[in-house]
């Protein structure tokens, strides 16, 4: 069973094979207490009275401290260009949030018991085993230019997150000089481990303009396809392979 | 293998003496899903050590911004590499083979391959700026290459499991005697006429597990594409596809936030 709410400002997609309507709203309920406890744009969440100082450290609770944890710990990663702080200053720990979220989903629903499923916050997604068809799951890039898919991925479990500035303009800018990120790169698309490594290196690699993919070329266990404003596309020596499609073996389970 | 750049030499120098006494040697394992492994050796000039900037937050202040009009770095001119002459390290010749291929020249490369950005432009010179040339390749060749590295380095790389798929960022490795400092260590930004470049060295249980590039001459990807320290990156034009998918992965959509952050407020509002 699939559904879709808007929940963290984006398009929450929870597909579960073999799932009820019940199940979905465990998942969506989930989002929703993320939502409550991260959203800079509630009044009410934690990070707003956090960055009103109306909370101090020795009062986050666990969720928060174990997400800036996880943020201090992608800065390090991505030479620091996953940045906590907008240029206004406001602590913003979302590039982290989002992919540690679904990955917790995911998570959830596998507690749950099932092991089919495709669970997505705005384009960064989890998938597990087969689609309802018994088919491998697929994901389409979109065209940064208009309508339509550049490019399907099958991502075998993989985590997959795509940043881009084709559509907000100019809301990802390079820590370094606090401006924004001046580059012809319009999106990029990170593969990793999971959806929690995709999404804490989607944003940072988009900072890093023209070098990113060289970046995510570098990483072992990542992989990458950038466009550009010309059109043109880069990718990682590894993303080719994630382009075919896999042998479905219709009886795995 | 391939020599390494003077220039970078000196700042991977930099980077470990902060973590070592004496000569060593920096590994750097090429990830390659097709082609066998590449292993990167440098050797070490005399050292001197420093006080520079080694813990992880560190490493990003130090951090120089990119020089975006900087014209573009043609491939890095090798040197033999010197004797460190502050410690005595025993050294041994390391043969290792790689697969060359030569861009396709200008006039058979296809429309929509090639780069359209920087053919006018005369912020750059050289025909390598833009973006990365074709992927068809030609003239490939295998080049032998043998350089003399310390014995350490050549035992931990002979560890190292020659397999076509990726290798792990992590190799078990000979500890050497010195050892090094846990801990992630940057070089110092190092301008080699065309650009910037800038190292950081990952020590996990002693041992080098990474080298990591923090700043390449800039002007683009072709600058590292063209050098054949990326020789696997692949361009080409996107081309829409016609097919069935579960999802679709893309930036997110603002609208959606639009609307959430209004209803939040309007929300508020009502009380």
């Amino acid at each position: 069973m699939r559904d879709t709410r808007i929940i963290m400002g984006v398009p929450v997609v929870v597909d579960v094979v073999g799932g009820a309507a019940g199940d979905l709203e465990r998942v969506f309920d989930h989002f929703h207490a993320v939502d409550e406890r991260f959203s800079t744009y509630k009044e009410g969440s934690e990070i707003s009275r956090i960055n009103r100082s109306e909370i101090g450290p020795e009062e986050w609770s666990d969720d928060m401290r174990e997400v800036f944890a996880l943020c201090e710990q992608a800065a390090q990663d991505t030479l620091g260009y996953f940045s906590t702080r907008t240029p206004e200053g406001i602590l913003d720990p979302s590039g982290v949030v989002k992919g540690w979220s679904i990955k917790n989903a995911a998570q959830l629903v596998e507690s749950m018991g099932f092991e089919h499923f495709w669970v997505e916050a705005g384009g960064d997604i989890q998938t597990r085993g087969l689609s309802e068809l018994g088919t491998p799951w697929s994901v389409g890039i979109r065209n940064p230019f208009g309508a339509g898919i550049v490019k399907v991925v099958y991502p075998e479990g993989r985590g997959i997150a795509t940043s881009g500035n084709y559509i907000r303009g100019d809301h990802i800018f390079d820590p370094h000089t606090m401006q924004p990120a001046i580059s012809d790169l319009v999106s990029i698309t990170v593969l990793g481990s999971d959806v929690y490594e995709a999404d804490r290196f989607a944003t940072a690699v988009f900072a890093m303009g023209d070098r990113g993919i060289v970046f995510l070329e570098q990483h072992p266990d990542l992989e990458g396809y950038a466009i550009y404003r010309n059109g043109q596309s880069v990718m990682t020596s590894g993303f080719d392979a994630l382009t075919m499609p896999p042998a479905t073996t219709l009886c795995a389970t | 293998m391939r020599y390494i750049n003077p220039l970078l030499i000196k700042s991977i120098c930099s980077v470990v003496a902060i973590a070592l006494f004496g000569g060593f040697a920096v590994a750097h394992s090429a990830k390659s899903a097709a082609t066998p492994v590449t292993v990167q050796h440098a050797e070490i000039p005399a050292m001197t050590e420093q006080t520079a900037a080694n813990s992880q937050s560190a490493s990003a202040e130090a951090y120089a911004p990119e020089q975006s009009d900087t014209p573009i770095s043609a491939v890095a001119k090798t040197e033999t590499p010197r004797q460190s002459s502050s410690t005595r390290v025993e050294m041994v010749p390391v043969t290792t083979t790689q697969t060359v291929c030569d861009p396709l020249p200008a006039s058979q490369q296809k429309a929509g391959t090639v780069r359209t950005r920087g053919d006018d432009d005369d912020d750059y010179e050289g025909s390598d700026d833009g973006y990365a040339p074709v992927t068809a390749q030609s003239n490939c060749h295998q080049v032998t290459t043998t350089t003399m590295v310390p014995k350490t380095a050549a035992d931990a790389a002979s560890q190292q499991t020659p397999a076509p798929q990726q290798v792990p960022a992590v190799q078990p490795a000979v500890v050497t005697p010195s050892g090094f400092k846990n801990g992630t260590y940057t070089g110092s930004a190092v301008n080699n006429g065309h650009g910037i470049v800038q190292v950081q060295a990952v020590i996990s249980g002693g041992k080098i597990t990474d080298v990591v590039f923090l700043q390449i001459p800039s002007g683009g990807t072709s600058s590292m594409i063209n050098t054949r320290a990326m020789p696997l990156l692949k361009q080409q034009a996107i081309a829409i596809q016609s097919a069935n998918v579960s999802g679709v992965s893309g930036a997110s959509d603002t609208s959606a936030a639009f609307i959430e952050s209004l209803g939040a407020a309007l929300t508020q509002a009502k009380a």
